[in-house]
Order: structure tokens, then sequence, then C-alpha cells
């Protein structure tokens, strides 16, 4: 009897990850073109110093690029054993370009409610990446965990 | 994984490297403005500043100049002064006058006794892919009765 090829049924909460990725697809998007069209995206006031040191353009690019890796590990999923990789680097990414905006926004004078979203939005990632992160261990050790979403 | 998928997520990661990479090129790699220091004044005498800056590189650069006036309890703007200038490798001198700062704008120029800020802003290689801004505000000075 033939074995059919591998499937690494991977992709823990693959609906709730779909939510983050989408999320965080749609604010890069956002940002990007409201930063390419001159718009004041990022007003020092609320987004502290990292609103002046980077560009924004370059900022909502990173988060862009990211979720889309993100987005495309979540449909290839099990199709490609190394997917879950895919959606850890893309997550942690934009958790961390979050989490990095969130501790900025503390330190500007009118920053404080968006640094409640963007940590907040900072721990769903990293949520999500934890989940990637049990996904990607069982791509290394070769085996299939059974659950799928 | 089809050939299609290798290199949506090739091109995928190569986007991300190349953003990654625009987000480390900073304004810093142009030019610093260390410190915009504006003393308080009398009504229509000259407003001294320190204004502190260095430029690294030779580049075409546009400048503005946004001053802010405190109204009511709120800061509005009161004027903005902008040009353009070909930037050179150097440290100015920092001791200037805001006149100085705000060269065409006769309002800029003539500021009514209260509370104003100044926001300086200069932006490297405008239009291109390099455009980096840098920008600085002053502290809050009093021109004076």
């Amino acid at each position: 009897m033939m074995a059919g090829p591998v499937m690494y049924k991977l992709g823990r909460y693959k609906q709730v990850q779909w939510v983050f990725a989408s999320l965080a697809l749609y604010c890069g998007a956002a940002f990007f073109i409201l930063g390419s069209m001159g718009l004041t995206a990022m007003a020092p006031g609320q987004y502290g110093n990292m609103a002046v040191n980077f560009e924004i353009e370059a900022m909502a690019a990173v988060q862009l690029f990211a979720a889309m890796l993100m987005a495309v590990g979540l449909l290839i999923n099990g199709r490609w054993r190394w997917s879950s990789f895919l959606r850890l680097i893309g997550g942690f990414i934009v958790s961390l370009l979050c989490a990095a905006l969130g501790a900025s926004s503390a330190m500007a004078p009118e920053g404080w409610p968006f640094t409640v979203y963007l940590v907040g939005f900072a721990g769903f990632g990293l949520i999500c990446c934890w989940w990637n992160l049990v996904d990607f261990r069982s791509a290394v050790l070769g085996g299939s965990d059974g659950r799928t979403s | 994984m089809t050939r299609i998928e290798y290199g949506i997520v090739g091109g995928l990661v190569a986007m991300l490297v190349l953003s990654m990479g625009a987000l480390a090129i900073t304004s810093d790699r142009w030019m610093r403005l260390e410190r915009l220091q504006v003393l308080d004044a009398q009504h229509g005498a000259a407003i001294p500043i320190a204004y502190d800056r260095e430029y690294f590189r030779e580049f075409d650069g546009n400048w503005a100049v946004y001053v802010w006036a405190l109204d009511k309890g709120e800061w509005s703007a009161f004027c903005t002064a902008q040009g353009s200038w070909p930037y050179t490798p150097s440290r100015p001198n920092p001791a200037r006058t805001l006149a100085w700062l705000t060269t065409n704008d006769p309002r800029c120029m003539n500021l009514t006794p209260g509370d104003y800020v100044v926001d300086v802003a200069v932006t490297a290689n405008p239009g291109s892919i390099l455009e980096r801004t840098a920008r600085i505000r002053s502290n809050v000075f009093t021109v004076r009765q």
C-alpha cells in the first residue's frame, strides 16, 4: 500500500488568528495610505518619539508585509510543513511593532489611550505567536499534533 | 506548496526585509536637530534663539517653521514659514534670531505679546524614496509687552 504525502495539520485557532492577521493588515494598509498621502497619520503628541524618529510609511509597510506573511501562512497551513514559521514570524513582527509603539505612546502627552489599544493588540498577537510556536515545534519534531481548526 | 506559493512567500519576505531596511534608515543619516531654544523677548525686539543642528551629508532639503500661539489655554497655529535649501555637511552657528528662522513670513517676524512655541521640520531628499524628516520643538517662550 502506497502511503500518501504527509500532511502537517497545523494551525491552532485558525479563525482567531485570521482575525488578528486581518486587523493587522487593515491597520498597516490604512496607515501606509494615510502616510503616503502626507496626512498626519501619527501625531508625535499621541505616538511619541517613534512617530518623529521613524517614517510612518516604513512602519506601516513592515506591519503590512508581516501581516501578509502571517495570512499566507494561514492560507497554506498544513500543506507546507513550515507554514507555522511564517505565521510565527509575521505575528511576532506585528506584535513587536505594536508593543514598541505602545511604549512610545506612553511617553507622549496624549498617548495613554493609544498605549492601551496597542499593548492589547500586541498581547493578542503574542498569544497567536504562542500557538504558532507550539505548531512550529511540532513541525520541527516531525509530528502532527492532530488538531486542526 | 506550488511554485507560485513559493514565489509569493519569497516576494513577501523580500518586501518585509526591504521595509525593515527602510525603517532602519532614519533622518539621522543626513542630519540631527539637537536643540532649539527660544529666549523671552520684548515685543518689537529681536528674539534670540539657539538652534543647534548638524548636517552630515549634502542633500537638497525643504525646511518648515510652524509657530504656535497659546490662545485661551489652547495652542493654535499662528504662522508658518517654509522654503528649500541645498544643505552641505556642517555644524552651523546656533546663535540666531527668530526672524532669521522665519525669513519669508511677515507675521512670523512680528509676534504679538503672548506665549509661543516653535516647531521646525527639515526634510532631506523630498519626493524621493529616501525622503526623511527631522523635527524639533522649542521651549515655550514669551513675547512681553
